[in-house]
């Protein structure tokens, strides 16, 4: 019987070993594809859990920024920079308009300090004049030493420029500049800039001062809207609708 | 039909050409290709479409776009007087009129407007312009040559 059997058995063995390791491996092969979609799918799902994470602590830190009082401040996303033939000035075009209640002249910043201001409002995006236009014109004070002027944009990649600056006046290099509330449209206190280059000119009156904006407006991705509680007065410029 | 989605593709990429060449235009070669075919009433309505874009994304006060569409109209329906429309001398003459008349255009409008600009007469960016214009066009006029040659058109 052990001589019937034993090669049965042995054969039966060898038949479910080769079973096991041969044929059962189309399952196997049919498990790697779905391990391979699954990882793949993984792979997609940890690009996207990335992605937002990182915009998690840019957002965490459009949350950390405190509006002064009086002023509430609502976030958009950067859709496109000078879109369009027509973009003569220096303009990004956010996701929000009059729809949200965005309307003209209303600051633009982020926690880095102040991008610009509202400039043309549609239903559903605004165009943001950047504070590097040419037509830019924002009233600041130095923080420490207190001196005031107005900061105009040279062009985009150019250095801002500081007008209006005393020859006498203690400015140094390094100062931030501060928004000074005057013109009405921004809030006192927000950063626009920081001096960077001080010259004393022989036939002007005032000081040639440059400085160095403080966001990166090519990869700004989100924005914060502020609004005033209708304490202060804004006034459209002349060449606004 | 064939037109129309040909017309939606285009906007939908010259959106996105846009995106990535701020302050270029690329709409101005389909449209004058449109014109060269006869596609009157197609063009008039891509026209008024794509208008309304540039107005409504630009920084300026309504009606450039208008003058500037009307301006190249007139230099196209004039042109077409003494030389062949679809000739390619003419087209590029259209192209770099075109270029040139986008950037003057700006200027003065922006100058009644009381705005500065950064880029005035830029000749890079005329050139610029002009390339995209003519490359765009070349692109557009063998599509349209291949897939719309035999399409009823409305004539002049």
């Amino acid at each position: 019987m052990g001589w019937v059997v034993k090669p049965g058995r042995l054969a039966h063995a060898r038949i479910a070993d080769f079973w096991d390791t041969y044929v059962r491996l189309v399952d196997v092969h049919k498990e790697n594809i779905a391990l391979s979609e699954e990882l793949d799918r993984l792979r997609l799902e940890l690009m996207e859990l990335s992605e937002k994470a990182a915009s998690v602590y840019r957002l965490e830190a459009l949350l950390d920024f405190s509006s002064p009082a009086g002023w509430s401040t609502s976030g958009a996303r950067v859709v496109a920079h000078n879109f369009g033939p027509l973009s003569a000035v220096n303009s990004l075009i956010i996701d929000k308009g009059k729809f949200q209640g965005v309307t003209a002249n209303m600051p633009v910043v982020c926690p880095d300090g102040v991008l610009g201001r509202t400039y043309k409002s549609g239903l559903n995006f605004t165009s943001v004049l950047l504070l590097t236009d040419l037509n830019s014109r924002i009233p600041v004070i130095s923080s420490r030493t207190r001196v005031s002027g107005i900061i105009s944009g040279q062009g985009y990649h150019k250095t801002l420029s500081m007008q209006y600056v005393h020859l006498n006046s203690e400015l140094e290099e390094g100062e931030m500049l501060l928004t000074s509330g005057l013109a009405g449209i921004y809030p006192k206190g927000l950063p626009v800039a920081r001096v960077s280059n001080i010259v004393r000119s022989e036939i002007s009156l005032f000081l040639v001062v440059e400085a160095e904006t403080l966001v990166d407006f090519k990869n700004r991705e989100e924005v914060l809207i502020m609004k005033n509680s209708g304490k202060i007065k804004t006034q459209k410029l002349d060449f606004e609708e | 039909m064939k037109l129309f989605f040909f017309c939606i593709l285009y906007t939908l990429l010259g959106i996105w050409a846009q995106y990535f060449l701020p302050s270029m235009d690329f709409f101005v070669p389909a449209l004058v290709v449109m014109l060269q075919f006869g596609f009157f009433q197609a063009a008039a309505w891509a026209g008024l479409f794509w208008m309304l874009i540039h107005e409504g994304t630009g920084g300026l006060a309504f009606g450039t776009i208008i003058l500037f569409y009307a301006g190249l109209l007139v230099f196209f329906f004039l042109g077409g007087v003494f030389l062949e429309i679809s000739n390619i001398l003419f087209t590029m003459f259209l192209m770099l009129f075109a270029a040139v008349y986008k950037d003057w255009i700006i200027s003065v409008m922006a100058t009644l407007q009381g705005l500065y600009l950064s880029c005035q007469f830029c000749m890079i960016n005329i050139l610029l312009q002009a390339g995209i214009y003519i490359a765009a066009w070349f692109i557009t006029f063998t599509l349209f040559k291949k897939h719309f040659l035999n399409e009823p058109v409305q004539r002049k």
